[in-house]
């Protein structure tokens, strides 16, 4: 453990060195990042103004949807997003050798060690929003509620996770993957939709058990909300179980497969 | 020269052929945002609300003509120039007997002809499976105006995206404004809801750039909104955002070649 505990700070402080180094690129990567949040927020706001309760749910908890998918991604690029990332180019370019010869824990190694220090200051500022969102419209929240949004938060991260290994995996078998990841990818544009534009139970179950959508957004604002959400967490828990055991087996199958002479 | 450039767009279908998959499935990338959208406004419709003017069916329709809208007339940073211009490659276009600005003309619209066919493809089956009309309400005189307007927006997207890719010239890194592109210009082109919807302030000023006249007028115009007159004036208009990023790129070409250094 103290091994891992070791390798994560090195490398992960040679990664801050590296980005005070880009200062430039890191504050316009940050500055795109509030634009989106933003353009995001002004779209259910524009949305509201036209048609009010039209939207189903009101609109503070369109507003807590939005930033939950958010919250969820940037939790996601922060520990995770880098290494997943880049196994791609690792199976592109043959360069996987070199996480392969490690006497470590191949799951860690690929996915789990590298840190975007920039998602911390996302996170920073996602927080701030939140805090102007529950008081600007005195939404209703209590320890415990907080609690069960922050457990469902990180189980969303978790689900969210398994998922896009299983999309970079792909790059085993095919030589171009990025319209592929692209498409897969494009459903979570769906997330920061309320699920009642889902009408039949049909597409509920799909965009919760095949492709978790749902559990990206919707599932976490139902744990903030209370109320009738008991039924989500055994649905969330048996996602992130599912999802992550599936991803750990198959990136250890598929790893069988690599010739280490690149694409 | 003419010959030159036919058998470069052949080329580059050709290139792009050689990843069949890939190239099928970025088309499809395009569906699913627009499934969204169709399904939110179903269901806003489905509660007995309404869209600023828009009828459902309108509604519907704009989108689907969005999607190809801007599929079609794009703009960003072209990678290829970018790239030309960062490590030197441009010095073996700039020898050779051609223009290096219809050389990429060519080249970027090839692609968007074929994506366009497939987008096509693609939109109007989402249109069908939400709407449950197997025809779109479009009439005869729209398709004539989009056509017109498409001959000025066409070379204006081309423009737009060319200037962006030869400030290469001057910045080491130009990727921050593809993504700044990519967050913006799907709002502020009408993309995800029509301009007319927008807050007065916000509206005078969206619908006025040069990002409307590529996917928002066009649209409208598809779904039937614009009279001749209001159209003549919208051409008008796309003429003098043309004639500005005429002479932005040819301004910007010529001082960038003066600090060109071709070492990369």
């Amino acid at each position: 453990m103290k091994r891992y505990i070791q390798y994560y700070y090195m490398v992960n402080l040679l990664g801050f060195k590296r980005m005070t180094y880009y200062t430039k690129s890191f504050i316009m990567e940050l500055i795109a990042d509030l634009i989106n949040i933003v353009v995001a927020l002004l779209f259910y706001h524009i949305l509201y103004l036209n048609v009010g309760k039209g939207l189903g749910i009101p609109i503070e908890d369109l507003f807590i949807l939005v930033l939950s998918v958010k919250l969820t991604g940037d939790l996601y690029n922060m520990l995770f997003g880098n290494g997943v990332h880049s196994f791609a180019g690792h199976i592109q370019y043959g360069s996987l050798d070199n996480i392969l010869i490690k006497p470590m824990n191949l799951f860690f190694l690929l996915y789990c060690s590298s840190l975007n220090w920039k998602c911390l200051i996302n996170l920073a500022i996602d927080s701030i929003l939140f805090v102007i969102l529950l008081t600007r419209y005195s939404v209703t929240v209590n320890a415990i509620s907080i609690f069960n949004y922050m457990i469902v938060i990180g189980l969303a991260t978790i689900v969210f996770t398994a998922f896009n290994i299983l999309i970079y995996l792909g790059s085993i078998i095919f030589v171009r993957l990025d319209a592929f990841a692209s498409l897969i990818s494009s459903f979570f544009s769906l997330s920061t939709y309320p699920a009642v534009i889902f009408k039949t139970t049909y597409l509920r179950w799909f965009f919760t058990y095949i492709i978790p959508v749902i559990v990206i957004g919707n599932f976490p604002l139902l744990a903030l909300k209370g109320g009738q959400s008991l039924r989500i967490y055994p649905a969330v828990v048996l996602c992130a179980v599912f999802f992550t055991a599936i991803a750990y087996l198959a990136t250890m199958k598929m790893l069988k497969h690599y010739k280490s002479a690149s694409s | 020269m003419r010959n030159y450039y036919v058998a470069l767009g052949i080329q580059t279908i050709k290139e792009a052929m050689a990843y069949r998959l890939n190239f099928i499935l970025s088309f499809l990338v395009v569906i699913i945002p627009l499934a969204g959208q169709l399904l939110l406004s179903k269901y806003i419709y489905s509660m007995g609300y309404q869209i600023g003017s828009w009828q459902l069916n309108q509604l519907l329709a704009y989108y689907l003509i969005a999607t190809i809208a801007s599929e079609f007339f794009s703009i960003g940073t072209w990678w290829d120039i970018g790239n030309d211009i960062k490590n030197g490659g441009l010095s073996s276009h700039l020898v050779k007997p051609y223009s290096y600005y219809w050389h990429n003309f060519s080249v970027y619209y090839t692609l968007r002809v074929v994506s366009i066919s497939f987008a096509l493809m693609v939109a109007y089956i989402a249109y069908v499976v939400i709407s449950g009309s197997l025809i779109p309400h479009i009439q005869a005189n729209s398709i004539l105006q989009f056509l017109i307007l498409a001959l000025i927006t066409a070379p204006l997207s081309f423009l737009i995206t060319y200037s962006l890719s030869i400030l290469a010239f001057f910045f080491t890194d130009i990727g921050f404004i593809m993504k700044l592109l990519g967050i913006l210009l799907p709002f502020a082109s009408g993309n995800i809801l029509p301009l007319d919807i927008f807050p007065t302030p916000i509206r005078v000023v969206l619908v006025k750039l040069p990002s409307a006249y590529l996917v928002y007028h066009p649209s409208c115009i598809m779904s039937g909104v614009y009279n001749w007159n209001e159209f003549v004036q919208l051409v008008g208009e796309a003429l003098l955002w043309l004639l500005l990023f005429l002479f932005i790129v040819r301004w910007l070409w010529s001082k960038g070649r003066r600090s060109y250094e071709a070492i990369g």
